[in-house]
């Protein structure tokens, strides 16, 4: 039979209130009671307490009274009459038939404080401070140090990044002629995987550097078109097939947007 | 705990007298209250009552008092209780005297028996308690 309160609960916060509430919801259940008003009960609890400190109080004055510190039990029974009980129905009323008794509220295990994360090593203390002053704290709370950021023209990251485009440049470059032009493959299974340029035997390597360019020979041709054209045919055409095939191809032009474009005439000698 | 058992006749014969100065009551009951009470103390020990020790504990270290002996916390504690428990044994009887005026009315059937107020005033008047409460405080 668990005694109701006829108004809601007021919830109060300390758990020693809440306790001495449910004793004393138990003590009315035992004198008969089966509902109790909320502002009858919290009479009760706020009278309570007012006794049980008055309780206290005077015991503990009795007691320096007789000048003593531990409060003895004839202190509180001093104290006791004195408040008007009547100590003979005491223990009657302790071997009571109905004693309700419930569990006492447990201690609520102390919470242990979260460690504090250490970050980087202590600082000793300089040699005129004393070793029992407190120690610093963690040194990045105190400690300042310049912060700047690096000048983009600075001279190591130029060549850096000079370099690095470089060779970007160059494998762009020739992957870009590996995938145009004919390849050698490095491994015989995988054929895409590493793919080389494919290297074309040349019988005389050296003739294309010794042999006129492309615009040093049109402008030979157009200044000694009318002279010797025959001869310069025939050298063309005994040597290298890349410059014949761009003499062929300045005759044989009949777009007129792509005339070639005339050149001043130069004098040789 | 060994000296506070030793101690405790001492005073209590002390207490006697002095009680049997105080309350005109205790004299008749003197027989029966002096060594009873101090075995009753000692039978603490193994007591536990309704209103935790705990509890009673806080209360008094609030009020400035060192209870080291659990004796002492629960004799205060056993105070309190009958305290309490007499206030409400009052109002209880408030109340049936109050419900047997009205029973001819509308009180037939037996309702639940409910701690208001309106009892519990007269009750505390009894102990001297003036309780002057607004009704809509809740």
């Amino acid at each position: 039979m668990a005694l109701e309160s006829t108004t809601s609960t007021g919830q109060s916060s300390t758990p020693w209130r809440r306790a001495l509430r449910t004793s004393i919801a138990a003590l009315l259940v035992e004198a008969g009671y089966q509902c109790a008003e909320n502002l009858a009960l919290e009479t009760l609890i706020e009278m309570t307490q007012a006794y049980i400190s008055e309780a206290g109080r005077t015991s503990s004055g009795y007691a320096e009274l007789a000048g003593r510190t531990h409060v003895m039990p004839s202190d509180v029974v001093l104290a006791l009459v004195e408040m008007g009980l009547d100590f003979t129905a005491i223990p009657t009323h302790a071997k009571r038939e109905n004693k309700t008794v419930f569990l006492p509220p447990a201690q609520a295990p102390a919470t242990v404080p979260s460690k504090i994360l250490q970050v980087g090593e202590k600082r000793k203390h300089p040699a005129h401070i004393p070793e029992h002053l407190p120690s610093f704290p963690d040194p990045h709370t105190y400690i300042k140090t310049p912060c700047f950021k690096q000048p983009a023209n600075e001279y190591q990251l130029v060549r850096e990044k000079a370099a690095s485009q470089k060779r970007d440049v160059e494998v762009a470059l020739t992957r870009f002629i590996a995938k145009t032009g004919a390849t050698h493959s490095l491994f015989r299974d995988d054929k895409s995987a590493f793919p080389l340029i494919a290297c074309k035997p040349c019988p005389l390597p050296y003739m294309s550097a010794l042999l006129p360019m492309d615009s040093e020979i049109s402008t030979q041709e157009s200044s000694d078109a009318d002279s010797t054209p025959q001869l310069h045919h025939q050298v063309n055409d005994g040597h290298l097939g890349l410059s014949t095939d761009v003499a062929t191809d300045s005759e044989t032009i009949d777009n007129p947007y792509l005339i070639p474009a005339k050149i001043a005439k130069k004098k040789w000698r | 705990m060994a000296s506070n058992t030793d101690e405790t006749p001492k005073p209590q014969f002390i207490l006697q007298s002095q009680i049997s100065q105080e309350n005109q009551q205790q004299i008749q009951d003197k027989p029966s209250t002096g060594v009873p009470l101090s075995d009753f103390v000692l039978q603490l020990e193994d007591y536990a009552p309704t209103i935790p020790d705990s509890v009673t504990g806080y209360y008094l270290n609030r009020a400035g008092f060192d209870s080291s002996d659990p004796r002492i916390t629960r004799l205060i504690s056993l105070a309190a209780q009958k305290f309490i428990s007499d206030i409400a044994n009052d109002a209880l009887q408030h109340s049936k005297m109050r419900a047997s005026g009205q029973s001819a009315k509308k009180q037939g059937k037996d309702k639940k028996m409910t701690l208001q107020m309106e009892d519990l005033t007269p009750a505390l008047a009894e102990y001297g308690i003036n309780v002057k409460k607004p009704m809509y405080f809740v």
